[in-house]
């Protein structure tokens, strides 16, 4: 048993790091690195923040987990997991989805055409991409999804509505999956496509959050492809959308922004007086902030558990379902007991010159909710727990 | 980064589950439960037989000095099984005062071999945690010590050859060994909610001879090591009964059907149970963390004091599902989740209980 890091991945930490203190002098350090932004501080959805990827891309930190016949550098799953664990923590875009699940689908099931044509920009971080999955009728019975898309000469066309497609407004490309075989058993009738997120025949409109954050929903009306942006085979696309999830588990939550709230937390409540005295001294909050403080590191541990079953080339579904589900209610209960610990003050937001720590809890309050239901919501990781780990009818 | 045992390891734990199920299954922990002694000789006879008792115990001394790691696997199994023994009070806490105070070594090899049992008296009505707290004092008078005063929650005290009693001296917090025959007729019994073996112990003007009594006349920094590293042992005990009742509660959702299917394909009931399985992964590596950081020689104290708070936590609210997965015969006497459900209350509160290990992982924090 040993809980640490490798020598080798230490050094890789330390160099990130160094990187990254690098950027913090960069004059778009405030706008690249905001940890305030919570789980939208993922995206590159500024031309500021596309350009702190190029230099990512350029340090060589963007497919280093792809084999070198793809530009990558044949390392470990690990080491794209600890980059995202840093950038995480310091409110960065993380690798992305081009990296991730998109391109390593790209890997293993595309056509050279779609290799020679996405892989290289990804690597350049030249595209951005979208996630056309979850649909008005299919949001956890994903797998029942109906956007419909139909074979005409060389071309598929495409038409229907996706919901919740984050980065829809600033992506330049959209991985969809849409129904090819309405006869066939729902996970056998459906296709993954890429289509340019400039195609007269989509429509984006904004859906406006809780948490402040952007959101869509894409119409698709006749949006034409060729045949070449139909991802692998016809019909298995539910294959490949189950298998680029399996691909995120390794580095789609990191711990860092739960850690670094917990530090954020705790020097606030050293320093915020109520009556005179200081909140780390009341003996309320004293009790919950340690059972907090534990709760957090156990989180740590599920997400540990987490990277070593990927790092033994497992698939840690059940461990991951067991990260997501714990740390993301975590996270909610932390912004409502920070808000408890600050008495009606909390309410201001950012704007109001008053607002303690500039709106931060206020808004980690709004913007949490997302966090048990985007990516599969509690109740689906439960399932997953109870079916695939305990076995469960 | 390398959370899996090693084959080594893997065998300690099938050679203690074996032995568990084959000297202590849960028809021997209920007779334990109504038995005076409280433990069963022949488990603990085969415990020591097999090397495991002395794990945590310096070879020169007859043990195997395992770390802590090691000692955790032996706990977790002692768990699950629910196995009444004295070892923790005698072959962990006793053996580790004793070797740190480098005093009184001659009893380490007779607690190795489970020869002897040795049992420390620290807490009293005033002082649950806190020994700063204690009143039993020891005066000095001649060459003698006299020691006043009343320890509870005793474990097993009426099979311990001696008492290694926490007492104020002269300002300090003093360590007395006191053998059977001088606190045997100041033995009562305090029954409790688990049905463990405890004790209180008064002791009235008890006058002992200061050389062979006084093992150092201020335990207190060793007292603390000492439970830190108990506390990861207990938090241990504590994973092993959260994963028996979490597989008790599983199967029975598997096999009892209602509405004419197994009440685990109802989510009301599959979701507890995943909960549960969650809370238990999590703790239990925040408890080996812990062990692995002390077998290491890195800082483990907060970890020590954040996987007993957890895992007790955790082993509770297990119990509390599981018995309600059960649904009637879950408060049955006759069925095993009551077993277990008193025994998580008792772990959480004993060893340490949770307003303490709060207040202390709060120190630490806010510094």
């Amino acid at each position: 048993m040993d809980f640490r890091f490798s020598a080798e991945e230490r050094v890789f930490i330390a160099e990130v790091k160094q990187f990254l203190g690098r950027e913090k002098a960069h004059p778009d350090a405030e706008e690249n690195m905001a940890p305030d932004r919570e789980s939208d501080s993922w995206f590159s959805d500024t031309p500021e923040r596309r350009a702190f990827n190029k230099r990512l891309g350029e340090a060589g930190y963007l497919g280093m987990s792809w084999d070198s016949e793809y530009g990558g550098k044949g390392k470990g799953g690990i080491y794209d997991y600890l980059l995202n664990e840093e950038l995480s923590g310091v409110g960065a875009p993380l690798i992305g989805k081009g990296v991730g699940c998109i391109g390593k689908t790209i890997i293993a099931h595309g056509s050279e055409a779609l290799k020679k044509k996405f892989l290289p920009k990804i690597l350049n971080a030249e595209i951005e991409f979208a996630l056309g999955y979850s649909e008005p009728g299919a949001g956890s019975d994903l797998a029942s999804l109906s956007l419909r898309a139909q074979r005409r000469g060389d071309e598929w066309v495409l038409n229907g509505q996706k919901m919740w497609t984050s980065s829809a407004h600033f992506a330049d490309w959209c991985w969809v999956a849409a129904r090819t075989d309405p006869s066939a058993a729902k996970h056998k009738g459906i296709s993954v496509f890429l289509v340019p997120m400039d195609h007269p025949g989509l429509t984006i409109t904004e859906i406006k959050t809780l948490g402040g954050h952007r959101t869509n929903q894409v119409f698709y009306d006749d949006v034409c492809v060729s045949n070449d942006y139909l991802v692998g085979e016809v019909n298995k696309g539910w294959t490949y959308v189950c298998e680029a999830l399996d691909f995120e588990r390794f580095t789609l939550y990191t711990v860092s922004p739960l850690l670094v709230k917990l530090d954020v937390l705790v020097e606030m409540l050293k320093i915020t007086k109520r009556d005179g005295v200081a909140l780390s001294q009341n003996p309320v909050i004293r009790s919950r902030m340690a059972l907090l403080a534990s709760e957090v590191e156990t989180a740590k541990m599920l997400q540990r558990r987490v990277i070593c079953g990927a790092m033994k080339n497992n698939v840690p579904t059940v461990e991951a379902a067991m990260y997501k589900l714990y740390s993301t209610v975590l996270g909610r209960r932390m912004a409502d007991f920070a808000l408890d610990t600050l008495g009606p003050l909390g309410l201001l937001e950012s704007q109001a010159a008053e607002a303690p720590l500039n709106g931060k809890w206020e808004k980690s309050y709004r913007a949490t909710v997302v966090d048990t239901i985007g990516g599969g919501t509690s109740e689906i990781q439960k399932n997953i727990i109870a079916r695939r780990g305990l076995q469960l009818p | 980064m390398d959370l899996d045992f090693s084959e080594e390891q893997d065998m300690l734990r099938d050679t203690m589950r074996k032995l568990c199920a084959e000297y202590c299954d849960l028809s021997v922990v209920r007779a334990m439960e109504e038995s005076e002694k409280g433990f069963s000789r022949e488990f603990w006879d085969r415990l020591f037989e097999l090397g495991i008792g002395g794990i945590r115990i310096e070879e020169k001394f007859g043990g195997v000095d395992l770390g802590v790691i090691d000692c955790a696997i032996v706990y977790e199994e002692m768990g699950r099984s629910l196995a009444p023994s004295p070892h923790f009070s005698s072959a962990v806490l006793s053996a580790r005062l004793l070797s740190l105070s480098e005093s009184h070594l001659e009893w380490l090899p007779k607690i190795a071999s489970g020869e002897a049992i040795l049992v420390p008296a620290w807490q009293e009505r005033d002082a649950y945690a806190d020994v700063s707290r204690i009143k039993t004092q020891a005066i000095r008078k001649g060459n003698n010590l006299i020691l006043q005063g009343q320890k509870i929650l005793v474990p097993y005290a009426n099979s311990a050859d001696a008492l290694i009693v926490l007492a104020r001296m002269e300002g300090r917090l003093a360590a007395i060994l006191v053998p059977s025959e001088k606190f045997k007729n100041g033995l009562r019994a305090q029954e409790n909610m688990a049905d463990e073996t405890l004790f209180s112990v008064s002791f009235d003007s008890l006058s002992l001879p200061e050389d062979e009594s006084l093992i150092t006349q201020d335990i207190s920094a060793q007292w603390d090591q000492t439970m830190l590293e108990g506390i990861i042992v207990q938090s241990a005990l504590a994973v092993g009964g959260a994963m028996r009742m979490l597989e008790m509660a599983t199967d029975y959702a598997k096999e009892r059907e209602q509405f004419g299917k197994p009440i685990g394909s109802f989510q009301s009931i599959a979701h507890y149970l995943a909960d549960t399985a969650t809370e238990v992964e999590g703790v239990r590596y925040l408890m080996f963390q812990a062990a692995w950081a002390l077998d290491n020689g890195l800082p483990f104290a907060q970890l020590a004091l954040m996987s007993k708070l957890q895992c007790t936590a955790v082993y509770r609210r297990s119990t509390a599902t599981g018995v309600q997965i059960h649904g009637g015969i879950g408060f049955s006497k006759e069925a095993d989740p009551q077993l277990f459900y008193r025994r998580a209350k008792s772990q959480q509160l004993l060893n340490w209980d949770p307003t303490y290990l709060e207040e202390r992982i709060a120190s630490e924090i806010f510094g």
